[in-house]
C-alpha cells in the first residue's frame, strides 16, 4: 500500500491526506486502522529517507567558454 | 607708455568674447565631468559647475532645455554636457552654455535600470498572477551561478545543512562582464529544459556595473518566460536588480535563496514527530469514539428488552385494523345511503314518465279507434252502394230492356233446349209484357 507513494513529497502528501481522513467521521474503524498503519509506516520511511540522504551534486557545463 | 595704448575693460572683454565666438572648437563642445554647485534657479535655469580632479568650469542651462532632461541633476552626478562656450561680459567669466546633459557611468546605469523597471512594469511582467509557486519538497534544483564563487559554496552548504535529499545541478555561468548576458540567457533556457523543480539564479554582491547583466531587459524577459519556478538571489540585501522583479521569488542573498528553495530537515523531523502524534491521537480518539458507540448500542433498550422491538408494531397493527374496519363500515353506510336515495329518485322518475307515456298512448289509440270506426263506416257505405249498383245491373228487367227475354214452362225457366217439347205452352217474358206461345218445332243446334 505504501509503495504507491515513492517520492518523498508524495509520501508527505499522502500522510497529510491520511491525517485529514482520520479526522473525518466517514470512515470505518477498519479503514482507520489501515490508514493509521500506513501513516506510521510512511512517516518512518520519510524519516529514514532524510536521515540517509546524501547530497547529490553534478555539474552540467563542460567548459567555461560556454558564454557564446 | 602713452595713454592711448590702454584698452578699456569692455574692449578687452569684447575682444576676448569675439575670440570665443569665432573659435570653431568652442562652437560645440562635449564635456565630461562631475556636477557641483548645481542649483535650479526660480526662473527654471540651471546653474552648475562641471569639474574633474584638476579643473572646473561654470555652466548654465536654460529653462527650456532643463525641462527636457530625463533626470534631476544633482551634485556628484557624472554627466556629459553638450554646449558651446561663451563669455559673460558682465563679470568677465566664461562658461559652458549647455544645450543637453546626459548622465554618464553609474548614473546612466541607474537611469537605465529605472527605465527598464518602468517598461516591464507597464507591460505587466511584475504582476503577482505570473508568479509560480516554489515547490515545497523539490527533488531537483538547478543552480545558475559561477562554480568558483563564494555564492555557490554558501548555497551548497545551505542545502547540505537543510535538505540533502535534493539533487543539485550546477550550470557554471559567467555572472558578470561582456559575455555574461548571452551565457546567462543560454543557461536559463537550458535549465528550463531539464524539468527541474526549481531554478536558482544567484551571485554575490558587486557594483551596479558588476550586476548589470541582471538589469538587462533581455535577461529579465528570459527569466519571465521560464516554465520552471525560479528564485533569484543577486548581490546583497540592498541590491535589487531587474530580474528580481520578474522572478517568482526574490531572495536577498544566495543562502536566502536556498532557504526559500528547500525545507529544513530539522523542521521536518519535528513534522514527522508531529505526524506520528497526530495519527495516534486521531486513531485513539476514533477507537474511543467507536467504543462509546458500541456501549451505547449494547445498552440500547431494544437490545435489553427485545419485545420492545415489536410491542409498538403490534399496537400499531391493532390500531390500523380498527381504523380499517371503521373506514370500511362508514364507506358501506355511505354507499348504502346513496343507493337508497338514488333508487327512490329513479323510481320516481320512471313512474312519472310511464304515466305520461301511457296517457299519450291512450289518447293516440282513442283517436285511432275513432278514425278506424269512421273508416269502417265509410267503407261499408261504399260497399253497400256498390252492391246496390251491382244488384241494379244484374236485374233481369234491365236485360229485358236490352232485347233479351226468358221463357218458362210451368214456372220453370228454360235454360236448355231439351227441356222443351212439342206443343208445350211456353210463357216468354220480355220488356214491357208477356207472351204466351205454343212450341211448334224444336230444333236443336248442332
Amino acid at each position: 500500500m505504501t509503495n504507491k507513494y515513492k517520492s518523498f513529497e508524495d509520501k508527505l502528501k499522502r500522510i497529510d491526506e491520511i491525517v485529514l481522513k482520520l479526522d473525518s467521521d466517514e470512515i470505518t474503524l477498519e479503514e482507520s486502522l489501515e490508514l493509521y498503519k500506513e501513516g506510521v509506516i510512511l512517516t518512518k520511511e520519510c524519516d529514514d529517507i532524510l536521515k540517509n540522504a546524501q547530497l547529490n551534486i553534478e555539474e552540467l557545463t563542460k567548459d567555461d567558454s560556454d558564454g557564446e | 607708455m602713452t595713454k592711448d595704448r590702454y584698452l578699456s575693460v569692455n574692449a578687452l572683454t569684447t575682444y576676448i568674447a569675439e575670440k570665443f565666438v569665432k573659435d570653431p572648437y568652442l562652437e560645440r563642445v562635449f564635456v565630461q565631468g562631475e556636477l557641483s554647485n548645481a542649483k535650479l534657479h526660480s526662473s527654471g535655469h540651471l546653474y552648475f559647475s562641471l569639474k574633474d580632479e584638476n579643473s572646473q568650469i561654470r555652466g548654465i542651462m536654460f529653462q527650456s532645455q532643463v525641462e527636457k532632461l530625463n533626470f534631476r541633476p544633482k551634485d556628484g552626478d557624472k554627466v556629459i554636457v553638450d554646449g558651446r562656450v561663451s563669455v559673460y561680459k558682465g563679470n568677465g567669466t566664461y562658461s559652458i552654455n549647455a544645450s543637453n546633459m546626459i548622465l554618464d557611468g553609474v548614473g546612466l546605469l541607474f537611469l537605465q535600470l529605472d527605465e527598464n523597471i518602468k517598461r516591464l512594469r507597464s507591460e505587466g511582467l511584475f504582476n503577482t498572477i505570473h508568479k509560480k509557486p516554489i515547490p515545497k519538497y523539490p527533488k531537483h534544483i538547478v543552480l545558475i551561478t559561477s562554480k568558483t564563487s563564494a555564492a555557490v559554496r554558501d548555497m551548497i552548504t545551505a542545502v547540505e545543512r537543510r535538505f540533502p535529499l535534493v539533487k543539485i545541478s550546477i550550470l557554471n555561468t559567467l555572472m558578470q562582464g561582456e559575455r555574461s548576458k548571452k551565457n546567462v540567457i543560454k543557461h536559463l533556457r537550458f535549465a528550463d529544459s531539464l524539468n527541474a523543480d526549481t531554478i536558482i539564479l544567484s551571485r554575490g554582491g558587486g557594483s551596479i556595473e558588476d550586476l548589470w547583466t541582471f538589469n538587462d531587459i533581455d535577461v529579465a524577459r528570459t527569466v519571465f518566460d521560464l516554465n520552471t519556478p525560479i528564485i533569484t538571489g543577486i548581490g546583497h540585501e540592498t541590491d535589487t536588480t531587474l530580474v528580481d522583479f520578474v522572478s517568482d521569488l526574490r531572495a536577498t542573498t544566495p543562502t536566502a535563496a536556498i532557504e526559500h528553495a528547500v525545507p529544513d530537515q530539522f523542521a521536518l523531523y519535528e513534522l514527522f514527530k508531529n505526524y506520528e502524534y497526530t495519527l495516534s491521537k486521531h486513531m485513539n480518539l476514533k477507537i474511543e469514539y467507536k467504543r462509546k458507540e458500541l456501549d451505547m448500542l449494547k445498552n440500547y433498550y431494544k437490545f435489553r428488552n427485545p419485545s420492545a422491538l415489536y410491542d409498538q408494531q403490534v399496537q400499531k397493527l391493532d390500531q390500523y385494523v380498527g381504523e380499517l374496519e371503521h373506514s370500511i363500515m362508514s364507506l358501506l353506510t355511505d354507499k348504502n345511503h346513496y343507493f337508497e336515495i338514488r333508487k327512490a329518485q329513479i323510481f320516481k322518475t320512471i313512474k312519472n314518465n310511464q304515466i305520461e307515456i301511457n296517457r299519450a298512448h291512450v289518447l293516440r289509440q282513442n283517436e285511432q279507434i275513432k278514425q278506424l270506426i269512421k273508416n269502417q263506416k265509410d267503407r261499408n257505405k261504399l260497399r253497400l252502394k256498390n252492391k246496390i249498383d251491382l244488384l241494379d245491373s244484374l236485374s233481369p228487367l234491365l236485360i229485358l230492356k236490352r232485347g233479351y227475354s226468358y221463357s218458362t214452362i210451368d214456372r220453370k225457366v228454360i235454360t236448355d233446349i231439351d227441356e222443351i217439347s212439342l206443343n208445350d205452352t211456353m210463357k216468354t217474358k220480355l220488356n214491357k209484357g208477356t207472351v204466351w206461345s205454343k212450341v211448334i218445332e224444336v230444333e236443336k243446334d248442332d
